[in-house]
């Protein structure tokens, strides 16, 4: 903690003058608790910047209110910082900026695990707790990673809405975001891995090469078309992102093909109810984004406070939202999955 | 053959209609040619009525886009903000109807006045301030595409505030062909005939192929270069609006990039990045073009990574099979054609 500090002084010292100022400041007002205490800093004297794949995307504004609620219960300072971009430079540049105004933790979705590590390790370098959520990065580039579900959970959730969809099962095709995407690689890997060995799922075949729409939503669109097109018994689309799940149902509704195939996969409640009304779709998953932003905004505050070192077995409490084992490699799983039918999709207000 | 082609060339040089458009989006369809052959051969999926008809739905809005950019590239320009105009356009129409029923029978006209005003923009940017174009659109791109991350402030609009006279147009089928292919071919039509009819369109070719002598023939460079910015603009608006039905939900990063692929139709249906010379319908091809691989190479369930390497590949293909049949057919019509200008 205290070479942090002076770390951070002695590179200040070598940068412009205006520069030099912030975060000399910054650094004063960092150490005051800690001179006084005797121990890491508290309260507002943290400073937690929570970075996002991309900015503009409606699930990870979601993810923000948690993270501002943790803040408030806490009573640290909270950034949301992010360019509109979805590219991975993007992040990269957001990243490296944020590093010179010392936050004390990143909470962090990378948009590619390793095209982002190096940025996260410089910050972890100068200092600052990483924790990633959402999106995992690279595992020696950050503290620890609030996983929302497991990727067996979430491959099993996503396999467990296609039947209900489907349930005399039949071919699956997939849309990940980007080949680069950690989580949705390892969904994808794991649902093909159940597909080939759980008798639940054994119902279903897949075919076998993913398509990759960067979430965007015309691009899930195009492919989702396309995709029915060169497999005509398919039954349902799966999607990791929450962009392409919707926007593969709503290319099946286009198409008045709603009866022979369906889309499904990760999306928030508000992207899909309409489908779920209709009986166009019968669910669609994902888990409480809130929940895992505050979540991961309360474990980056307890790395940030010494309470937690990222070790096995530590617990990440995160007070009423419950308290979680900190399991190998650094993986916080969240683990509370949510499946959205007619029966229940009314009750969810994001 | 080429001493036909080059009287037929000097008599309508301004028009440039007839039988010199034809030749001018031949390559594209030649190219268009070959690459169905293959696909058919390789996939029996490729050449059956509903995957042509998923084809050209898919490619109905890039052509759309393709159609308003020709306008401008046409005039020795480039627009590269036109992803940012469909999507401020299809957010903001779509969030004020969504929030007022009673505006939601007037979503087309309220498009066509920001299309306009955003296309204004461009065009005071690129004539009156005398930016180069893509510096001036790159400008814009960024800051259209900021705005509407401002507007939007990281919200949707879901498809159910949607008006639901355009949700439902989205799925609408018309004899036997998705409505938007027919939306996408009247909209290709009438930009075609006033480019060919209407002294407006006339200008811009005129203008593309040689500023200097337009301007020395007493055409305003300002004006007609700001009408083709305007007139991509309210196009462009048009397939965001289109896109944003089509899509649903509808965030700020609507048609985010969508500008590489709106070039690429242009530059692979003949369209002379140089200006003056090509045609809408060339472009309109060229959107089918890159609709056409992208949905064969789902159909031969290709990799990602292969999938762009292809599609680098087939762009400067498309290109290279253009220029040899602009060679073979009007070679030395062309030449000649360039050399009476600068004379």
């Amino acid at each position: 903690m205290f070479t942090r500090t002076r770390q951070g002084r002695r590179t200040a010292a070598g940068i412009a003058a205006a520069v030099a100022a912030i975060i000399v400041l910054a650094g004063c007002s960092s150490s005051a608790p800690t001179s006084a205490g005797g121990s890491a800093p508290t309260g507002k004297a943290v400073k937690i910047f929570m970075a996002p794949k991309f900015t503009g995307l409606a699930y990870f504004e979601v993810a923000r209110k948690g993270g501002e609620a943790a803040a408030k219960d806490e009573g640290f300072t909270f950034s949301y910082i992010g360019s509109d971009q979805p590219t991975a430079t993007d992040q990269i540049s957001t990243l490296t900026n944020a590093i010179p105004q010392k936050p004390s933790a990143l909470v962090v979705s990378a948009i590619d695990g390793n095209a982002v590590a190096p940025a996260l390790k410089q910050a972890r370098a100068a200092g600052i707790k990483v924790v990633t959520y959402d999106a995992d990065s690279a595992i020696d580039a950050r503290d620890l990673f609030v996983n929302q579900l497991d990727y067996t959970l979430a491959a099993k959730t996503m396999l467990d809405a296609a039947l209900l969809n489907s349930p005399d099962g039949g071919l699956v095709a997939f849309i990940s975001a980007s080949p680069t995407a950690v989580n949705h690689t390892a969904h994808v890997k794991i649902m093909k891995h159940l597909i080939d060995t759980d008798a639940k799922y054994s119902k279903f075949k897949y075919v076998d090469t993913v398509q990759f729409a960067g979430d965007d939503a015309q691009k899930s669109q195009d492919i989702a078309l396309n995709l029915i097109q060169a497999n005509p018994t398919l039954k349902v689309i799966i999607s990791s992102s929450a962009v392409s799940a919707p926007a593969a149902e709503q290319a099946i509704v286009n198409a008045g093909l709603q009866a022979r195939v369906s889309a499904t996969g990760f999306a928030l409640p508000s992207s899909v109810k309409d489908f779920i009304k209709n009986g166009d779709s019968k669910a669609f998953a994902l888990w409480d984004p809130t929940e895992l932003g505050y979540v991961a905004t309360a474990a980056a505050y307890q790395l940030a406070t010494g309470k937690i070192t990222a070790k096995e077995g530590q617990v990440v409490d995160a007070g009423k939202h419950g308290k979680y084992t900190v399991g190998k490699d650094g993986e916080v799983d969240y683990n509370k999955p949510l499946i959205f039918t007619k029966d229940n999709i009314d009750k969810y207000s994001f | 053959m080429s001493n036909p082609t080059a009287v037929t060339r000097r008599r309508l040089s301004l028009g440039g209609s007839t039988s010199a458009l034809r030749v001018r989006f031949l390559g594209v369809v030649i190219f268009l040619a070959i690459l169905v052959i293959a696909f058919s051969l390789l996939s029996p999926q490729f050449f059956t009525l509903g995957n042509g008809r998923s084809v050209l739905f898919t490619a109905a809005i890039l052509a759309i886009a393709a159609a308003g950019q020709s306008l401008v590239v046409l005039t020795g320009n480039l627009d590269l903000s036109v992803g940012s105009i469909m999507g401020l356009t299809a957010y903001v129409v779509f969030d004020l109807a969504g929030k007022n029923a009673a505006l939601q029978p007037f979503v087309v006209i309220l498009a066509l006045a920001i299309g306009a005003l955003l296309g204004f923009i461009n065009g005071v940017f690129v004539t009156v301030l005398q930016i180069p174009s893509i510096v001036a659109t790159l400008g814009t791109l960024s800051i259209y595409r900021g705005f509407v991350s401002v507007y939007a402030n990281a919200k949707e609009v879901t498809s159910g505030t949607l008006p639901p006279w355009m949700r439902a147009l989205a799925t609408q089928v018309w004899l036997g062909l998705p409505s938007y292919v027919w939306i996408s071919a009247v909209i290709i039509a009438i930009v075609a005939v006033a480019l060919t009819r209407l002294p407006w369109g006339r200008k811009i070719y005129a203008y593309g192929s040689n500023p200097k002598a337009a301007r020395f023939y007493g055409l305003s460079s300002t004006r007609i270069v700001i009408g083709a910015y305007v007139g991509a603009g309210m196009i462009a608006a048009i397939a965001g609006l289109l896109l944003g039905a089509q899509v649903g939900n509808i965030n700020s990063l609507l048609a985010n990039g969508i500008e590489l692929q709106v070039l690429a139709a242009v530059v692979i249906g003949g369209v002379s990045i140089w200006g003056g010379s090509g045609s809408v319908i060339g472009a309109a091809i060229g959107a089918v073009v890159l609709a056409t691989i992208n949905n064969g190479l789902v159909l031969l369930e290709v990799q990602e990574f292969y999938r762009l390497l292809i599609q680098g590949a087939a762009i400067i293909a498309a290109v290279w099979v253009d220029a040899i049949v602009q060679r073979r057919v009007i070679g030395s019509g062309t030449r000649r054609r360039i050399m009476e200008v600068e004379s």
